[in-house]
């Protein structure tokens, strides 16, 4: 048998000196792990989707429609209170459902304060001007927080955050699966629920290899990492991962061609609406229209 | 005479520059259950996507069923007969639910719904996958995953089956149960091609086996008996290796792999 010519460094067999020296998490690697873990939180069908509640009784297409409905009203509606309303009615449902209120209330607030951040301009007179509401002065400089400003920023918050709690309540009570196939069930062009459901499918696989390469990289790493270092291993990473992104997608085409897909997306036929659903549907256009005419 | 189900002349096959297959004429009878063995990189897969018509020979030509398959082409017969379970599940899987996929291949051949059902159901009872029928598949263990590939397959009814690598990433268990399910399939008469490295795997399911080495060439077609114990054969194609090892003063040499050449010992 070949015998193996081991090189003298590799023989070396001390262990280095003690210490418990903590080695700290780049700035992008970090990042990259708590958006993979995000996604992942996002997309994997929550447990609540398997417990008996009053929302997870209803079939996944009427459960879409509905909450297309009420997004439809809480884009249409101009009163903050009509607005609040909706947020307490998802609040409701979702204690009816067995959601946990505290993680409703971590998860719509996601973009409750990513738009805050982005409306703060909105209160100041230089942009809506107006009645003040508090003028202050810095360094000579004036400028005013105006009733307009609040009132225009306070709706579109508003609005962001009932939108955003409905769809986290439609997400955490429903199966993945059973969105994609109530919106195929809803007519949606089945060609385009196909594609969406094969996106979020392979935003899951591209985050596996997202994180093992991040993974790989910090059990090498033995100094922390310079952040220009990162920025540059990340923009080769992102190269990396097109590349295994677009040899998914051929190896999927195969797959499917392979099992005689020819371009249109055949699927079963989806189960008539019960009463239920049919009532869960005439609420939600009464909450549409009573938004609209208030 | 046996029917011929696949005819292959000098079919060679390039991925840009770099030669997958070169020269491989090959036929494939009715009910035969063929290895197809060689090393990583040998070109057994491409060799599996070339007969399931979704790569298409450089040069050569092949033939299913009498039929010749030209490039571009996606013969519906070909489609109705064969069913080709890839290497990775995960490309394979892609529908929201086990069901979903397992159902996909029958509603894409046009039946009808009723028959669709019936055979997904009968299919997931087969494989003892019932338990898994509303999960995603991407939430499915290796062993899970497989079984659902397998069934996913299985529910068009194919003829000719086309297995890659069907033993990676399964626990003893699961390669057993796939023997049998393998020897199962051979009784009613379907047709195998099982591209592997796993020798024992070729020694427990098929009849023949055709060797392909590092050249990208077929260089031994023939009884899998006879080809298992040419221990030349499966040293120059890399499907084994040859190893010595000491025990006190006895050494011990014999060939490694998947599954040994136990000839030698000695003193």
């Amino acid at each position: 048998m070949e015998t193996l010519l081991i090189p003298e460094w590799l023989k070396d067999g001390k262990y280095p000196a003690g210490g418990s020296c903590q080695i700290r998490g780049g700035f992008l690697e970090k990042n990259l792990t708590a958006i993979a873990s995000f996604m992942r939180d996002i997309i994997i069908p929550q447990r609540c989707a398997l417990k008996r509640g009053f929302f997870q009784g209803i079939s996944p297409k009427a459960r879409i429609a509905g909450i297309m409905v009420l997004i439809a009203g809480a884009a249409a509606a101009d009163n903050i209170f009509v607005l609040f309303g909706l947020i307490f009615l998802t609040t409701v449902i979702s204690l009816f459902s067995s959601v946990e209120l505290r993680v409703f209330f971590k998860r719509a607030a996601g973009p409750f304060v990513f738009t805050f951040f982005a409306v703060i301009p909105v209160f100041f007179d230089f942009f809506m001007p107006g009645e003040a509401f508090v003028s202050f002065n810095v360094f000579g400089w004036k400028a005013a927080i105006t009733y307009e400003g609040l009132s225009q920023a306070g709706r579109l918050l508003a609005r962001v955050a009932s939108i955003g709690a409905l769809i986290f309540l439609l997400q955490t009570t429903t199966k993945e699966s059973d969105i994609f196939r109530g919106l195929r069930e809803l007519r949606v062009p089945r060609f385009f629920a196909a594609s969406l459901f094969m996106t979020f499918r392979y935003i899951l696989v591209l985050l596996k290899i997202v994180e093992d390469t991040s993974l790989s990289r910090k059990s090498r790493t033995i100094n922390p990492s310079l952040l220009k270092d990162s920025r540059k291993w990340f923009a080769a990473k992102i190269g990396f991962i097109l590349e295994r992104a677009l040899k998914s997608s051929e190896d999927v085409t195969m797959a499917m061609i392979a099992r005689g897909f020819e371009g249109d997306f055949k699927t079963l036929n989806a189960e008539p609406f019960k009463g239920r659903d049919y009532l869960w549907l005439a609420f939600t256009f009464f909450v549409f229209f009573l938004m609209l005419g208030i | 005479m046996v029917e011929e189900v696949y005819r292959l002349e000098r079919v060679s096959y390039f991925y840009g520059d770099s030669a997958a297959l070169k020269d491989v004429s090959l036929n494939i009878g009715r009910g035969e259950c063929v290895s197809v063995l060689g090393a990583n990189g040998s070109g057994k897969s491409t060799l599996l996507k070339i007969l399931d018509a979704l790569l298409f020979p450089t040069s050569g030509t092949m033939e299913f069923s009498g039929e010749e398959i030209k490039a571009g082409s996606n013969p519906r017969s070909l489609r109705e007969t064969v069913g080709f379970v890839f290497f990775e599940p995960d490309i394979q899987l892609f529908c929201p639910t086990v069901f979903d996929e397992v159902s996909f291949g029958p509603l894409q051949l046009g039946l009808p719904e009723e028959e669709v059902k019936k055979r997904a159901d009968d299919t997931i009872s087969l494989l003892g996958i019932s338990q898994l029928k509303d999960r995603p598949p991407y939430t499915l263990s290796a062993g899970e995953k497989k079984k659902v590939a397998i069934a996913s397959v299985l529910s068009i009814n194919p003829q000719v089956l086309l297995l890659d690598e069907p033993t990676n990433a399964l626990d003893p268990r699961t390669q057993v149960w796939l023997i049998g399910l393998l020897s199962e399939f051979k009784k009613l008469r379907k047709t195998c091609v099982i591209a592997t490295h796993d020798l024992s795997l070729a020694w427990d399911v098929s009849e023949r086996a055709v060797v392909l080495d590092e050249s990208h060439r077929v260089v031994a077609d023939g009884p899998s008996a006879e080809i298992l114990q040419n221990k030349g054969l499966l040293l120059s194609a890399n499907l084994i290796h040859e190893h010595s090892h000491r025990h006190g003063a006895i050494v011990h040499t014999h060939s490694h792999g998947p599954f040994s050449v136990h000839d030698e010992h000695e003193k």
